[in-house]
């Protein structure tokens, strides 16, 4: 069977497009869509009151079925709970000792105050399974003032960042995403590095062989970028590699927070230092263009 | 006639509302391809909200609180749709069901419009020479999908440096099971399709249109 000439165009033109679209994305750089562009966003704004929707129906099954079906144990749990607290009070008197005393230290020493961050309390309501592209769904979006890059954290330490956010809704960009990298510092010997996420439930960082370094070590932020504050906890080492050009070790570190088990978190807004000179100087404009959002916004 | 006595209901009015229900029924009921752009569209984002919302919950049952399974409903759906609408129709959708998986993860954006776009091509050129009625070509097209968006998927996070992680045993696990039952649905979804004579012209740029 012959085919007309414009079916053989079609044919073609087909065929090329088939074959240069995945040149033409890894030519690309290979980040995720961010920003808050409406037009970027649109679908997921229509998509978002489902997903509200079947998230307070599955809460509330969950919390029901958990305090009047799975009471097995409970008594035995709260006997335990209890004898936990008792061992944190004493803990958060000493704590609040330490404080004041860091204070007037700090005053001594002539430091400024740490400002107090304005934080806001958001509840995950979604998480995307696909690894290694780890994020999750928040309830508050750029009507609450969430902006892109804003840092996001929880009771155990950090969570990431905010990547996107549409009108009552945002979405996360996990510590364990294999895009996201941040400057960390070991809290005891106190060496900085940049931590990248890995996989699912890990990060990575690259160090020099000669840095002493323990399994078990905590890192904290370094606060220099990235918008989040010094000296949060972010997990601790579990692993150590040395590579084979006798040069590196490679550091495999567990994160404090469970992302499974997230169900709020808090947002930051903490403005970064280093980004907000930047925009200072380059115009806002240089952001948008920056995050992909060719509006600028 | 006094007001408020209820009239019975005549035949031709049982008829009329028994014709409604099915009608109802017909656009209520789940698959790729109607007929109508809007319907279309509206399933898709139904799709997505299934997709993201309610199967990540219903795969990571309590008291298990990490997730044992993905199942990918988009890909199926897709496919289906690649093969049974015209191209432009198929560009839109690829289009629209690539951007709800984009935006909604932290996935390179164009990763799922690349994937897809190769996938609707390759049907498009291939889909005047295999018989869709029966279940094979049905089946070898939704798992040369399903493996070719996973593929892709692992190319980009492993042969570009987006990971670093191995390839463990839960990931193989996980992508063996989400290959199986994506292509499950896949077929599932056909069903209908299959049932119907659908001899492909290829003058006729749909192979179905939309009447089941």
């Amino acid at each position: 069977m012959m085919m007309s000439r414009g079916k053989r165009l079609l044919f073609t033109a087909l065929l090329v497009s088939a074959v240069l679209s995945p040149f033409i994305f890894f030519s690309a750089p290979l980040s995720a869509w961010k920003g808050s562009n409406p037009a970027v966003m649109m679908l997921q704004d229509a998509l978002y009151p489902i997903e509200r929707v079947w998230h307070g129906v599955t809460s509330g099954l969950g919390k029901v079925m958990s305090t009047y079906v799975f009471v097995t144990g409970a008594a035995d749990e709260n006997a335990k709970l209890r004898s936990q607290l008792a061992g944190v009070q004493a803990r958060i008197m000493d704590y609040e000792e330490q404080v004041l005393e860091n204070e007037r230290l700090r005053r001594l020493l002539g430091f400024s105050n740490r400002s107090e961050k304005k934080l806001i309390a958001a509840e995950v309501i979604g998480v995307s399974e696909n690894a290694p592209f780890q994020s999750i769904r928040i309830t508050r979006g750029h009507t609450a003032g969430v902006k892109p890059g804003m840092p996001v954290v929880a009771a155990d330490g950090i969570v990431g960042k905010v990547i996107r956010t549409g009108a009552y809704f945002s979405d996360v960009q996990l510590l364990v995403d294999s895009d996201f990298h941040l400057d960390v510092l070991l809290q005891r010997t106190r060496v900085r590095g940049v931590l990248s996420g890995a996989d699912r439930q890990h990060c990575t960082l690259s160090l020099n062989k000669r840095v002493e370094i323990r399994i078990g070590d905590t890192l904290i932020t370094s606060g220099i970028v990235g918008g989040f504050p010094k000296g949060m906890p972010i997990g601790r080492v579990m692993r150590i590699t040395y590579e084979s050009d006798n040069v590196a070790q490679t550091i495999t570190v567990e994160p404090w927070v469970d992302y499974r088990r997230l169900e709020e978190v808090m947002v930051i807004f903490n403005e970064d230092q280093e980004l907000a000179k930047i925009v200072e100087t380059a115009g806002p404009e240089w952001l948008g263009r920056a995050l992909g959002d060719p509006a600028g916004g | 006639m006094l007001p408020g006595h209820a009239q019975p209901l005549r035949p031709s009015q049982l008829r009329r509302a028994g014709d409604a229900f099915l009608r109802l029924r017909e656009v209520m009921t789940p698959r790729p391809v109607t007929g109508k752009l809007w319907l279309d569209l509206v399933w898709l984002l139904v799709v997505g909200a299934l997709h993201h919302a309610v199967l990540p919950t219903l795969t990571r049952l309590p008291p298990v609180t990490r997730s044992t399974f993905l199942i990918d409903l988009m890909t199926p759906w897709l496919t289906i749709t690649f093969v049974a609408a015209p191209l432009s129709r198929a560009a839109l959708f690829a289009l629209v069901g690539a951007m709800i998986l984009e935006t909604h993860s932290t996935a390179p954006s164009g990763l799922y419009i690349t994937a897809y776009w190769v996938v609707a091509v390759v049907i498009r050129l291939t889909r005047s020479t295999l018989s869709w009625r029966h279940a094979f070509p049905w089946l070898v097209t939704l798992a040369l999908a399903e493996l070719w968006v996973m593929g892709f998927e692992l190319f980009v996070s492993g042969v570009a440096g987006l990971s670093d992680g191995p390839l463990d045993f839960t990931m193989v696990a996980q992508m063996g099971l989400r290959f199986v039952l994506s292509t499950g649905i896949g077929m599932l979804l056909a069903r209908r399709l299959m049932a119907e004579p659908l001899t492909p012209d290829p003058e006729k740029d749909a192979v179905y249109d939309g009447s089941y």
